[in-house]
């Protein structure tokens, strides 16, 4: 899932959670585009994403471009004091980014208050491998607003490490960092560096390892054999930055995995994790040539993050890996939340090597649920359910949610060596 | 009893306009005081971004100086180009080190000094000198792909750059305040209080054509 779908996803996240913006705050967070860089459209979306800024992490950030023949260093310090930029902070926290397409160069100025959060150096870095390959490749407003995510990152970091100097500070004493903006001077050539690993035969499992490990590394190719080939064609025309490459492969390491759910029947697998915060989203993978592959196209359409990078379902975006989240409910915004299950298990369907047939076995007994009391353990193999032999994985879910309460159920179990039947009547729905 | 009062009304009279200038002169000292306190301000702002840049120095030549001492091991004959324009790297490296030590002996205690042209102009010089040797070494590094794709090394070149950019503006504040505080003691009534205050004017911080221009430290990365 390579970062960059993020801005594009953001652009709808935030359409909707946008509203409540004061009419005043709006027009200064506004992008002022003397340079003619943005949209209309991009330069009130860049507003509204800063609005969310100066909400959570009372951060004043402007935008400014201009095409004159100033320095951009003085400019952007006289600028800083002339906007008063900082003052819709109760801290005096400002950031000031100045884009100068007539002279080639990027600032981003940073006030007394965030010098310790936003240091020169990684100012320079995101300037860098983040918005200079976005500008290369002439998405202006995409690499702004792609930087802006890392100032949100950072921010989210610093409020856990505590960096963030309380006191109010105003104004800017000329902290940040100024670099060539390169605008339009071609997007950056991907990497061409093959993976380290194998992945013939591999398991989609491996396949998401051999991932996190070339964005560790920041291979950019985007025709790395773990890609599917319609996710090859859409990494080609994508603009992958360092920093968007460091992020991922930074967010992932503090993920633990949770469960992978592979349904051969399907040839498509999904990797899920355990997530708090819900920073890591689930890898969905597609079998092509008897391969794993990232299916990162279908990624990109179905999953979205908001301005805390936090990933949710886009619940309008029809997927066929919705099989692999039966055990999750969603909210209306497409926000994953845990399930009140009717039996209490999960379950995974596999196909036997030889003979190909599939069958299905229980991967998981929620303590106290009624698959607890009923006998269910896991490890079962599901060889009989009702009247259904070697039932599928959808094949029981539809008969768990067909059966009203009270009906009677059979089902046939190997366990080990032993055969076990259990009887009793359906549970009421939950 | 008449005459009293109005011997009491001329006292008057010839007062008001005594306590209106008193107060006037005295309201005037307080401003050139204020001005004064604010180029005091402005100047410990310049001398603590100097100190901010001398305390980068060391780190910088640590770098070099280790990167060149690995280099050299791998060359075997002395009188190779490549050793000698080692040698030449770290010869800057530490006449660097040298000019950081000279300026920054020179800038302490400049607070009592303000208003000495010749004084302010030779730390403007020796720092300068400083600036100029920094670029020198950075361009000469140019020289050296490994070292300057260090992380280690683009992360002291983003702070210097970042110094370079507080030491102008504080600089600039500072030519601000010390002409505002110039010309308030060039009006009248200030040039009185001045003089009685013992105000005097305080020196520019610029040398030669540099003034106009700031000069920029920016790398090629």
């Amino acid at each position: 899932m390579s970062y960059s779908c993020r801005i594009i996803r953001l652009f709808l996240v935030c359409y909707f959670a946008c509203f409540s913006i004061s009419m005043a705050e709006e027009s200064k967070l506004r992008a002022a585009d003397g340079a003619g860089l943005f949209s209309a459209e991009q330069a009130d979306f860049i507003g509204q994403y800063h609005q969310k800024l100066l909400e959570v992490y009372d951060i004043d950030y402007r935008v400014l471009t201009i095409a004159d023949e100033s320095d951009i260093n003085l400019f952007a310090n006289k600028q800083f004091s002339d906007m008063k930029v900082g003052s819709l902070s109760k801290t005096g926290r400002g950031l000031l980014l100045v884009i100068n397409p007539k002279q080639n160069l990027v600032r981003l100025e940073v006030s007394k208050g965030l010098e310790p959060v936003y240091t020169d150096a990684f100012v320079s870095y995101i300037e860098h491998r983040q918005i200079i390959p976005f500008f290369k490749a002439s998405q202006v407003a995409n690499g702004v607003l792609a930087t802006s995510e890392l100032v949100f990152a950072r921010a989210a970091d610093a409020v856990a490490g505590k960096a963030f100097d309380e006191t109010a500070m105003i104004g800017s004493a000329g902290g940040g960092a100024a670099n060539k903006a390169n605008i339009g001077a071609g997007m950056e050539a991907k990497s061409s560096q093959p993976l380290e690993s194998q992945t013939e035969g591999a398991t989609p499992n491996e396949v998401v390892d051999s991932y996190l490990a070339a964005m560790k590394a920041r291979n950019s190719n985007p025709d790395l054999p773990i890609f599917s080939e319609d996710s090859k064609q859409m990494m080609r025309s994508w603009v992958v930055t360092p920093a968007q490459m460091d992020m991922l492969s930074g967010t992932y390491a503090k993920c633990k995995l949770e469960k992978t759910i592979i349904s051969e029947q399907r040839g498509r697998a999904v990797v899920r994790y355990y997530s708090p915060d819900r920073l890591c989203s689930p890898f969905f993978l597609v079998k092509e040539n008897g391969n794993w592959k990232l299916d990162l196209t279908m990624m990109q359409k179905a999953i979205r993050f908001n301005h805390m990078n936090q990933w949710h379902f886009d619940m309008n975006a029809k997927h066929d890996y919705e099989f692999a989240f039966v055990d999750w409910s969603f909210d209306k915004n497409g926000y994953p939340t845990a399930k009140k299950l009717r039996w209490g298990m999960s379950w995974q369907s596999f196909s036997e090597p030889t003979s190909k047939q599939l069958f299905s076995v229980v991967t998981w007994v929620k303590k106290d649920s009624f698959a607890e009391k009923t006998g269910l353990k896991v490890g079962d193999i599901i060889l009989k359910w009702n009247d259904s032999a070697l039932p599928d994985f959808s094949t029981i879910q539809k008969l768990i949610d067909m059966a009203d309460e009270g009906t009677p159920y059979s089902i046939t179990l190997q366990r080990g060596t032993a055969q076990v039947t259990l009887t009793g009547k359906s549970p009421p729905r939950s | 009893m008449s005459t009293q009062k109005s011997s009491l009304g001329i006292i008057l009279i010839l007062l008001v306009p005594v306590i209106t200038i008193a107060a006037y002169l005295i309201h005037s000292y307080n401003g050139i005081l204020t001005a004064e306190e604010e180029v005091l301000t402005a100047w410990s702002q310049v001398e603590s971004n100097y100190q901010r840049r001398a305390d980068l120095v060391p780190n910088l030549v640590k770098t070099v100086q280790a990167y060149a001492g690995h280099e050299k091991s791998l060359i075997t004959d002395v009188t190779d180009a490549r050793a000698k324009a080692l040698q030449s790297l770290t010869g800057a490296a530490q006449e660097l080190t040298d000019a950081t030590a000279t300026a920054g002996s020179l800038t302490s205690g400049s607070k009592e000094k303000l208003s000495d042209e010749t004084h302010m102009a030779a730390v403007a010089g020796a720092q300068k000198d400083v600036n100029s040797r920094i670029t020198a070494l950075m361009a000469m590094t140019e020289a050296y792909p490994n070292l300057k794709a260090s992380d280690n090394f683009l992360a002291l070149q983003d702070q210097l750059e970042g110094t370079e950019n507080r030491i102008n503006i504080a600089r600039m504040t500072f030519n601000e305040r010390a002409g505002e505080f110039n010309a308030s003691i060039r009006r009248i009534p200030g040039t009185l209080v001045a003089s009685w205050g013992g105000f005097k004017r305080k020196a520019y911080f610029q040398s030669d054509a540099e003034a106009s221009k700031a000069p920029a430290l920016q790398f090629e990365k």
